[in-house]
């Protein structure tokens, strides 16, 4: 079960050099069984939610009919909100009086916070990983156009092993153009919907979809983009500590709801670099890099 | 396009940026629970010695755990009526290692149900003392064990027949931090 942190927290970060240990992030939660421990879990699933949602499109040009492929990589960075670094911790057990203080999330400062209680009594609440911002990133591909209808899919697997199992990402979406129907140009504009769903073994179940209006307008080799949306995500944590072998479970849903994107492509021949700004009560940046053919050039 | 998706992941790595070491502080809690018969008339003496090995074991820190504080987070108590308890309560004084930390507790005795209560009269420089001495073992072995003696009688009045089962649970909290390779975000 340990490696299972190990590797959730490495594919939070997108990043395979780390070493963090898997007991580093059980060490983490063992405090944290009741409502202290899904406020201070919440912020890691508005942030990895709203990366979910992201990274989803970088033009609202489809065609009517006819071949257009984009394939990629999107890295979206959700920044971490001062206000998503505390929440208001309450002593539990036998403590003492019932205390309650400003302590830090998952995402705080990862120095212990302690209260005083009666007769020499101290409760210690624990720290967090101390950092600002929550990258993710995924692969990504887009196939159209029927009836000014493409399709996108994010998939990654990899089994670990050992007592995690598989680690899995599948995503898939579908938009349809609005420009067939209605006299644009030259903006395009879209509709569209998108599901995605993230595990790690039996332990961790993300889900995201989000609905969005979509629109571009092409300058010469940059196109502007942006979109209306509206998501909703999950985060599901459930394990046993090894420790006592008790059982931990979180069902958190994701603060963001609305959510506003603006960003731009340059459409380099078929290198597509785009990169957008959403805005949302948990705002991103999302940079992405991919090659595109029958796209806008 | 193999070569664009690993170009594009190795972009992705750069603007991230690389790792450090960073120093992650964590908080790891134990409840450890002793049973105290006492089967007797009037004032009553009755220790326990406790292993900082089992708490150790119990805690199952990392082995390259830095040991910070030890906290005493609660300590609780219940008792457990028996057959042919006359007493209606008790008044507990405790120690450990001989330095005291809980002083002249009056705790009914309800010969329905038990059930831990947060104790009352706590003794800060002995509950700090036990803290300390957890805190010593952690950190050079040493002490190895911490003797927990109850004295009392039954309460309010003195020299009745007492037997129940004192049950102290202790809640022990100790900081400890690790260093850890941590992407640089």
């Amino acid at each position: 079960m340990k490696l299972f942190f190990k590797f959730f927290i490495i594919v939070c970060v997108s990043l395979p050099a780390t070493d963090l240990q898997g007991q580093d992030f059980e060490d983490f939660m063992r405090k944290y069984t009741g409502a202290n421990g899904k406020a201070y879990m919440q912020p890691l699933a508005d942030a990895f939610g709203a990366n979910l949602n992201s990274g989803l499109y970088h033009n609202a040009y489809i065609k009517r009919n006819g071949f257009q492929l984009y394939v990629g990589v999107a890295v979206m960075d959700a920044f971490i909100p001062e206000s998503n670094k505390t929440f208001t911790g309450t002593t539990q057990g036998y403590f003492s009086p019932e205390t309650s203080a400003r302590v830090p999330t998952i995402f705080g400062s990862s120095e212990v916070v302690t209260v005083e209680g009666e007769g020499g009594t101290t409760y210690a609440f624990p720290g967090g990983l101390d950092i600002s911002n929550l990258p993710l990133a995924v692969p990504h591909l887009t196939v159209g156009s029927l009836m000014g209808t493409d399709a996108t899919l994010r998939w990654a697997a990899y089994d670990i092993g050992d007592e995690v199992g598989k680690v899995a990402l599948f995503g898939w979406g579908l938009r349809h153009s609005l420009n067939q129907y209605l006299p644009l140009k030259p903006v395009d504009m879209a509709v569209g919907f998108y599901s995605q769903l993230f595990s790690v073994g039996d332990v961790v179940d993300a889900t995201g979809w989000v609905a969005n209006l979509q629109a571009s307008y092409p300058w010469r080799f940059i196109t502007f983009y942006g979109g209306l949306g509206y998501e909703r995500s999950t985060l599901d944590i459930a394990y046993t500590y090894e420790a006592d072998d008790s059982e931990v479970a979180f069902d958190l849903t994701g603060d963001n709801t609305i959510r506003t994107t603006l960003g731009l492509t340059l459409n380099l021949g078929p290198l597509k670099i785009h990169s957008d700004y959403t805005l949302a009560s948990q705002s991103l940046l999302t940079l992405g890099l991919g090659v595109g053919i029958g796209e806008i050039e | 396009m193999r070569k664009t998706i690993i170009s594009a992941l190795a972009l992705v790595l750069l603007i991230l940026g690389g790792c450090e070491t960073r120093t992650f502080e964590y908080v790891a809690t134990v409840s450890k629970t002793w049973d105290y018969p006492v089967d007797q008339e009037g004032a009553f003496v009755t220790t326990r010695l406790v292993d900082a090995g089992e708490i150790n074991d119990e805690l199952d820190l990392p082995a390259d755990a830095i040991i910070g504080d030890v906290y005493v987070e609660a300590l609780s108590v219940a008792l457990e009526h028996l057959a042919d308890n006359e007493a209606t309560g008790v008044m507990i004084t405790g120690y450990a290692n001989d330095r005291m930390f809980v002083e002249d507790m009056a705790v009914s005795i309800n010969p329905a149900t038990y059930e831990l209560t947060a104790m009352a009269n706590l003794v800060s420089a002995g509950v700090k003392t036990i803290s300390e001495d957890l805190a010593a073992y952690f950190m050079t072995g040493s002490p190895a064990t911490i003797e927990f003696r109850l004295e009392g009688d039954s309460h309010p009045a003195p020299g009745e027949r007492i037997h129940i089962r004192i049950i102290i649970e202790m809640t022990l909290t100790v900081q400890y931090a690790l260093e850890s390779e941590f992407p640089n975000i």
